[in-house]
Order: structure tokens, then sequence, then C-alpha cells
């Protein structure tokens, strides 16, 4: 069975750091950056299944890295991540087309629920 | 101070109370879950021990060590937050400027976190002090910060220094490059007009040059390092 490749993105190295790894513990490759901008660039150049992207990031904002996902990688799954889960947010999310939307902290075990399901929703979609 | 003026200038200071509130405590979330994360890592590590595999000492003693560094970093915005609190205790207190305008660009810090500039702070070894409102100066500077750092480039540094001069305490913001879009003098004047008139002080636009630009305010001192007592700025030593 192939491995899960997730894209994590948050401003905080010390939190991708650990989730990178957690989730690596996890049997799940797991790719961490800490700026909208990278992420925009690494799935240009490397095919992920789930995106995990922070809401709030400094440079460019997570629901804005949504919407150029879609139009860039339309088959990848994105999981929004927030400290403090704003209505307008959630609603903007899922109009754009986000697979969920998590409040900070997540349990481990549920963010690997969530991306196993995302990653099935995916497959079911087909590849890039 | 005209009444109009005066709930304005209420009504910025709430907003300006309500984004700090905002910032400082997301700032301790943050901390708080990378907190939380690192010591699930731990517990990975450790359960992962626990069934055989080698123990890898080295990166538990760096994970604890993160640990503590985001505690800090944590507690030290809440107690930057406890300090913006406490600034509604006295009114017009007499405080030493180079305490203040470190809390100050600290607050400051939190709130243009988002930005990623870094802010210096230089000061001299000396003490003064100003009768004047903190969280006010506090607003001051973070108006003036925001002037200088507005669509500028990420890690961009901007200083913040104060000296005693024969009219008050001069406090110089300065960013170390132009500033994009240029200055518009007269807006920053008239932005700083209604805080300048209850902080008694006066602010100064300096021409940018290849190094930036300089925004200056000078207030009042109330006691100057050399001991000189003024209340009208005019008495210094």
């Amino acid at each position: 069975m192939r491995q899960i490749r997730v894209l994590f993105v948050d401003d905080e190295p010390g939190l991708v750091k650990a989730v990178v790894k957690r989730l690596k513990l996890r049997n799940i490759v797991a790719t961490g950056v800490t700026s909208s901008v990278d992420a925009l660039r690494k799935t240009d150049e490397e095919e992920f299944d789930v995106a995990i992207i922070d809401v709030r990031m400094p440079d460019i904002g997570g629901l804005d890295v949504l919407r150029s996902l879609r139009q860039r990688h339309p088959a990848m799954e994105v999981v929004l991540l927030s400290g403090h889960g704003s209505v307008k947010n959630v609603e903007e999310g899922e109009r754009l087309g986000a697979f969920e939307y998590l409040q900070k902290p997540v349990e481990i075990e549920e963010l690997v629920e969530v991306i196993h399901k995302a990653a099935d929703r995916r497959q079911g979609g087909g590849d890039e | 101070m005209s009444k109009p003026d005066a709930v304005r200038l209420r009504e910025d200071g709430m907003a300006l109370l309500g984004r700090t509130i905002a910032v400082h405590s997301h700032d301790v979330i943050n901390a708080f879950n990378v907190i939380s994360e690192m010591a699930g890592l731990q517990l990975d590590l450790l359960q992962e021990a626990a069934g055989g595999e080698p123990v890898d000492l080295v990166e538990l003693e760096k994970i604890c060590r993160q640990i503590r560094s985001y505690a800090r970093s944590g507690d030290a915005t809440v107690r930057s937050l406890n300090w913006v609190a406490h600034r509604f205790d006295d009114v017009n207190p007499e405080v030493e400027v180079g305490q203040t305008l470190a809390k100050a660009v600290t607050a400051a810090g939190h709130l243009l976190s988002v930005r990623r500039v870094s802010i210096a702070l230089e000061a001299p070894d000396e003490q003064a002090f100003a009768r004047v409102d903190p969280f006010l100066l506090a607003y001051a500077i973070l108006l003036g910060l925001e002037t200088l750092t507005f669509k500028s480039p990420r890690d961009k540094t901007v200083t913040v220094g104060w000296q005693p001069v024969p009219q008050g305490i001069e406090i110089a913001i300065e960013s170390g490059e132009p500033v994009e879009p240029p200055l518009d003098r007269e807006a920053v004047r008239a932005r700083f007009e209604l805080l300048l008139r209850e902080l008694g002080g006066a602010i100064e636009t300096l021409e940018g040059d290849a190094r930036g630009e300089r925004l200056v305010l000078t207030i009042p001192a109330s006691r100057t390092p050399a001991g000189g007592v003024s209340e009208t700025g005019k008495e210094v030593r």
C-alpha cells in the first residue's frame, strides 16, 4: 500500500518539526514548511495527497493558499488548522472546498484519522 | 481636548487594547500548542523505547530544551500583557523612560509579529523619567513602527532609541532602509496629532535617505539623568 504524502504548513518552526516527526512515526510521509510561499513552491515541486495549512500565516493567509491550491492542484485535499475557530473562516474554508477545519491543539490520533479520510477521498477522486 | 477628540482617542485606545489582548493571547496559545506537541513527541519516543527501540537521548534532551524555551516565551508574553493591563492603574504616573520603552517595544513586537520585522531597542546606560500615560506612549511607538514597516519586506530591522535632550526626552524610530511607499509626512503628522496633544510631545519627520526614514518624538522629562527637574521641558540641565 502506498504511503500517504502530507505537507504540513505552519509559521511556527517548533510546531512543524514536532508534528512532522510524529506523523513520520505513524508511517506518514510528512514534509513541513513554515511559509505559504514555500508551501506553494513545494506543492509545485512534489506531489502531496493532503496539505494541512494553518489559517493564520504571516505572508499569505491559509485561505488564500487554499484558493491557490484549488486551482493549481485540484485533486489535493486540504485540511485547515486554526488556533481560534472563526465562524467566517470555517464557512469560507468549506465554501472553498477544504476537507476539514480543525482547531488547535489537535490530538495527533485525530489528525492522523482526518489525514487518512482525506487521502481516501483523494484516491476516490483519482490522482492529478 | 475637545470631547470628540477624547472619544476618538478612547476608541483608538480600546481598539489597541483589543488588538494587544488578541495578539498576545494568540502568542500564548501558540506557545502552549508547541509545548503540547513536543510533549506528545516525547511520549511517542518513550513509547517506542518501551517497545524495544533504542532511546535517542540527544533527541529527548533537545526536545526538553525546546519545551523550556517555549515555556519561557509564553511566560514573557503573559508578562508583557500584564504590563499593558497595569498601565491603567494610575493617571499619568511618573515612568522610567528606558524601562517603559522596552516594555512598549516588546508589546509592539507581538502586535507586528505578523510583519516579521525585527525591532531593536537602543538605549543609553542611564535613567530618565517622564510623567506620561505609558499606554499612550506605547501607542505612539506602535504607530511609529507601523508607519515605518508598512508593506516592508520580511526581516527588516527597525530601531527605537531614546536620549535626553534639552527639550526633554527624544525618542527616535528609524527604519534601516527606505520606506515603501514613501512616507506622506503630512499624513504622519496628522496621525500623531491627537496622541501628541495628550503626551505633550512633538513629532518631527526627517527626510528619508538611502538609510531610511526617521520619526522623532520629543516628550517633556520630569527628571533627567543629571538630576534636573523639568515639568515644562525648559529647565533641563
